[in-house]
């Protein structure tokens, strides 16, 4: 059967490529590792060089051929039609082509590729050990495309596959359909609106160039043990490895920049595991380059610039794991569906491990020891797996040996550090290196930190295998934990985001004091009063700073007592830095990429501290006027707005003016005024709404009013009971601001979509000192459903006699309640029946009608009289009378008119101080370590010219 | 004992501490059960809304109320009272993390992520399509 419209071709071309790109990926590989093994066999490098480059062409022709297939909306294209559709604008092609897992790995393979050319340019002697590294790693990153299946079990998935080959389509019936593909996939489903935006263009690209340069690092020192050349590797690597810390760090903050700008987290950064998984490479690896350096200068700690180096590849590759894997589940807010890769994932990640901790021995025979053993384990743990029958279970074998393995792989590390690595040699306790090395140790703990944490659904994987142990642990000890993990629930709780800050806060205080610290050490031995006088300037000037803020501007922090003290040692390392190039380096910009990039990550900290510590809402409901009346009715933290209504924000007044759509977007329009003192005079009348009810003062003298009524009544005014008529019209709602100037407006948005849900996007008016940031919580999108003359549906109210219930127009009041006597016979009743006549009033400003409503019970069934008010667009029914207390319950079913619908919004206005000082910070930051990077090739390129 | 290595002892130590407040410190996901016979106590519960029961959101009487019906992880169904406005998207949601404690016998929630159908793979379109080709 022909199927009719199908693109085949560029599919199997793409498919080609795929394969192609694999095997020269294996070519590449096999062939650097011969020239490796043989320095002189430049032959063997060649043929390397040449299938790195056809495997590089290939990636480049697959990433093409996509391209294709989504520029021509080829919808029988799986990947192109879950991605992208034909409204989508072409702007967005990039994004839709890296939002799915088939195209970041292509992503990530790109860079990997664009990272091996410079390798192959500018590697020199290192280029045959780090290239067999990283083509090695290609060679697995290729094959998460191939798509093949291997017995049962299908390797890697194919970003060529059509919807009617999926395993979940192909025996539905469309799928054998001839003409399917005009049928159903005229269009595609298009990419998620959250994504279709300039920062998922730039985030991406930019964060996987951070993941792919962590590789090159980790390939010299690999390379190192290889070559058995110690401390060698670390020149060539140290402006890779900074190269990396800028990128990958720029990438994560673009990440934060996103979250702030478009997404409503409330924040930058909420310590999602996402958000963390690419985190903690990050810390790891400022640990592995500040450990570098102290190497260039004095050959020590080798081991720990190996172990941090090798764990920050190991943690990039655990992080696409637990972000790709979904064995997150449900402790993440991004969603994330089983991909079906978890073993190839796990088993790349466990195998790079083992060939890290072989590698760390220098003794052949214990290398080979661990590997034989490694081996063992691996085809245990598989063959039981294989062997996994309903008679006898090895479900859990894989776990169990994983387990096994790293435990393995630990105690080897030790074994590795204590027999070859460990030196008696002690550094003075006054030194740069000392104190560089205890600063990363504390990187290190706290990265473990935020692995454990995020790691916690993976402990549950994890320990599933020895659930029955758990359980009697528990019951022996009572511990919580353990019954938790017992039954694979262990989570982190309720609090999330105070949990990490109560970890991290205490280790940012401790690397900010450091980073202030140390930089006033030179390696070796100090003169320990020279320092302490190079730094007391800086923690005079840093003290007098805090105070400042302390008692001036009024720092306060109830939440974290230790933010006070990182409040000090944030500010004393940007000082400190400053200083140091000041005095020190004498302003020397090019030799100041260490000091400026710490002053960046101290403002970083200082910004961060200070904008989530004394953020501000400001919006807040307050139903009836007068605060503490309230009580369960007044909402904290979010502000109900009727268009049309002014109302006080913070030191604004808003209005809501409406809203407008796009059909993709709808803008909520709020316009923001400054406030101005409203004035009376004496004998005003004002009235207050208590219980939507007005209560009424006349005011005792001309006076300026007070921010709040109730300081405003107690010196200005008087109650007044019984207003009279002349009064009763003079008389105003009562206000303490006028709105003055309109300042700006803002538009927070929602973006429609029915695939994926409304979601709302924040608008922010950011000033120099401070930013507002407000978003939408409710709004009305869809249009009211009404009858055929106009009504709203309906609602029920139960109400007593006395009770009120409040009318757009007015009020409806239920006064009373009469049965009919003999008189109901006129109307045409039987004697039999009961019929209860209700006297109600409607009153507003204009008027005050008497209604009622016969409610008739005859046998069991009962029936109420309609009542209408015209002109008011007000219809009510009764539904129930019934008996309560000593009074009667009427249940009333009434609507009203769409007309009289007053539109509203439900907003959340957030104030961060200072949060341009973070991305200010950021920016610095970034900058030093480009300062630093280009004076480090600087120095390379002299050292080796006068060697 | 080198500096340096005692240091890493300390620092050991913290991350052991750390390992086993996280582990001693952490709540499980529990279930509406669970909460109910400890009233006051603060819960994570993971799971469904129920779409059938109607989601009350009033916010004209009250900004930050929405009341719905969820089921937990083990089937346990609950009227919640969540003291948030309603999300959007909160209908297509497919499971829910919600945050909260037990008092005068209603589940008080105060704070609430859900999952949003995955902007990642869902297949599951290609199979709903069936319907709409009959």
């Amino acid at each position: 059967m022909e199927y009719i419209g199908e693109h085949l071709l560029p599919g199997q071309i793409g498919e080609f490529f795929i394969a192609l790109a694999f095997s020269a990926a294996i070519f590449s590989m096999v062939s650097y590792y011969f020239s490796a093994k043989e320095e002189s066999a430049d032959s063997w490098k060649k043929l390397g060089r040449i299938g790195f480059i056809i495997h590089g062409l290939s990636v480049f022709m697959v990433i093409g051929t996509l391209f294709y297939l989504f520029m021509n909306h080829h919808y029988e294209y799986n990947y192109v039609y879950k991605y992208s559709s034909k409204t989508m604008p072409m702007k967005y092609v990039f994004s839709a082509f890296w939002s799915g897992q088939e195209g970041s790995f292509l992503l990530w393979s790109f860079w990997h590729i664009v990272l091996g050319g410079l390798l192959i340019l500018k590697g020199k002697k290192w280029e045959k050990h780090t290239m067999t590294i990283l083509a090695m790693v290609q060679v697995f990153i290729s094959s998460m495309l191939l798509g093949v299946y291997f017995m049962d079990y299908k390797f890697g998935s194919n970003p060529f596959i059509l919807n009617r080959e999926l395993p979940e389509t192909i025996l539905m019936p469309w799928a054998s359909s001839e003409s399917y593909l005009s049928l159903l996939f005229a269009d595609g489903r298009g990419l998620n609106p959250l994504l279709q935006n300039y920062w998922m263009t730039i985030h991406p690209p930019t964060l996987f160039l951070g993941f792919a340069s962590t590789v090159v690092p980790f390939a010299f020192a690999i390379a190192g043990l290889w070559k058995r050349d110690y401390s060698g590797w670390i020149k060539p690597a140290l402006p890779w490895t900074f190269f990396s810390v800028m990128i990958l760090g720029t990438g994560i903050l673009m990440g934060g920049a996103w979250a702030y700008e478009s997404l409503t987290f409330g924040g930058f950064w909420a310590w999602d595991p996402v958000e963390n998984a690419s985190l903690v490479p990050w810390i790891i690896l400022v640990a592995g380059a500040h450990i570098m350096l102290i190497n260039k200068h004095k050959p020590k700690s080798l081991f720990s610039a190996f172990l941090f180096i090798i764990l920050s590849f190991i943690f990039i590759l655990y992080s696409t794991f637990l972000t790709r894997s979904g064995i997150l589940g449900e402790s993440s807010v991004h969603s994330f569906v089983e991909s079906g890769i978890l073993p190839q994932l796990l088993i790349y990640l466990l195998f790079f491990v083992g060939m890290a901790v072989a590698m760390l021995h220098k003794d052949v025979r214990e290398r080979k020891i661990y590997s034989w053993a490694s081996f063992l384990i691996f085809v245990l743990g598989i063959g039981l797996y294989l062997l996994d029958t309903v008679a006898v279970r090895f479900e859990y074998a894989p776990a169990a040996f994983v387990v096994l393995f790293l435990l393995l792989s630990a105690v080897y590390t030790v074994k590795a550090y204590i027999k070859h690595y460990r030196t008696d040699e002690d550094e003075p306790l006054v030194s740069r290196e000392f104190w560089m090395f205890i600063g990363g140790l504390v990187l290190f703990i706290s990265a473990l930190q935020i692995t454990i944490w995020t790691s916690i659904p993976v402990f549950n994987h994890v320990a599933s295998p020895f659930q029955s142990i758990y359980a009697n642990i528990a019951n022996l000890t009572g511990w919580e934990w353990a019954a938790s993990l017992a039954e694979g629930k262990l989570s982190i709780g309720s609090d999330v985001v105070n949990i990490y800050n109560r970890w991290q806060i205490p280790f940012t205080v401790l690397i900010t004091l450091f980073i202030g610290t140390t930089q006033f050490m030179k390696y070796g031995k100090n003169d320990a009063g020279k320092w302490i006088k190079a730094v007391s300037l800086s923690l005079i000037i840093s003290a007098a700073i805090t105070s400042f803020l302390l008692f001036v501007w009024g720092f306060e922090d109830n939440t974290y007592p230790s933010n006070y003290v990182l409040l000090f040692t944030s500010i004393f390392a940007v000082v400190a830095n400053a200083d140091y190039l000041i005095r020190v380096l004498k302003g020397n910009i090019r030799k100041g990429g260490s000091p400026i990039a710490h002053v960046g990550f101290g403002l970083l900290i200082f910004g961060a501290l200070v904008s989530q510590s004394q953020q501000d809402i400001i919006s807040t409901t307050k139903t009836t006027d007068i605060t503490g009346l309230g009580g369960g009715i007044n909402s904290k933290e979010d502000q109900l707005m009727y268009k049309g209504d002014t109302l006080t924000m913070g030191n604004y007044m808003t209005t809501y003016t409406g809203y407008d759509s796009d059909g993709r977007n709808a803008y909520y329009h709020i316009d923001y005024y400054s406030q101005v003192a409203n004035s009376f005079q004496k004998d005003d009348i004002a009235y207050r709404l208590i219980q939507n009810l007005p209560v009424f003062f006349i005011a005792k003298q001309d006076h300026t009013a007070a921010p709040t009524f109730i300081e405003d009544m107690e010196t200005h005014w008087y109650p007044l009971p019984a207003p009279t008529e002349t009064q009763l019209d003079r008389a105003k709602k009562w206000r303490g601001f006028n709105p003055g100037e309109k300042e700006f407006t803002l538009s927070p948005r929602i973006q429609i979509n029915e695939t994926f849900g409304n979601a709302p996007e924040p608008d922010t008016k950011h000033y120099g000192n401070e930013d507002l940031f407000t978003f939408l919580k409710f709004a009305q999108i869809e249009k009211l459903k009404t009858d055929s003359l106009g009504f709203l549906p309906m609602k029920e109210t139960k109400m007593i006699l006395g009770d009120t219930l409040k009318l757009t127009e007015g009020l409806l009041i239920v006064d009373s309640l009469r049965p009919m006597g003999e008189e109901k016979a006129i109307f045409g009743f039987l004697s039999s029946d009961i019929v209860l006549k209700t006297y109600m009033h409607f009153t507003s400003e204009e008027k005050d009608t008497l209604l009622t409503s016969r409610f008739l019970v005859r046998g069991n069934q009962a029936v109420g009289e309609e009542i209408t008010l015209e002109k008011e667009g007000f219809k009510a029914t009764i539904k129930l009378i019934q008996p309560k207390d000593s009074s009667a319950e009427i249940t009333l079913e009434h609507a009203e008119k769409s007309e009289n619908y007053r539109d509203f919004i439900v907003m959340r206005a957030v104030k961060f101080p200072q949060i341009n000082i973070l991305w200010i910070g950021c920016l610095i930051m970034i900058l030093g370590t480009i300062i630093a990077i280009i004076e480090r090739i600087r120095t390379n390129r002299i050292g080796r010219k006068t060697a | 004992m080198k500096k340096s290595e005692i240091a890493l002892i300390i620092l050991a130590g913290v991350a052991i501490a750390a390992m086993v407040a996280a582990l001693g410190g952490s709540g499980k996901a529990e279930t509406f059960a669970t909460a109910f016979s400890n009233p006051g106590v603060d819960y994570k519960i993971n799971g469904k809304l129920i779409r059938e029961e109607p989601i009350i959101y009033n916010p004209e009487e009250n900004a930050a109320l929405t009341v719905f019906t969820m089921v937990d992880s083990e089937g346990g169904i609950s009227k919640v009272y969540l003291n948030e406005a309603k999300q959007q998207g909160f209908e297509q949601s497919e499971s829910i993390n919600l945050f909260g404690y037990v008092e005068d016998g209603k589940f008080r929630g105060h704070d609430m992520q859900m999952k949003c159908p995955s902007k990642y793979n869902d297949q599951k379109h290609l199979i709903d399509l069936q319907a709409s080709a009959n």
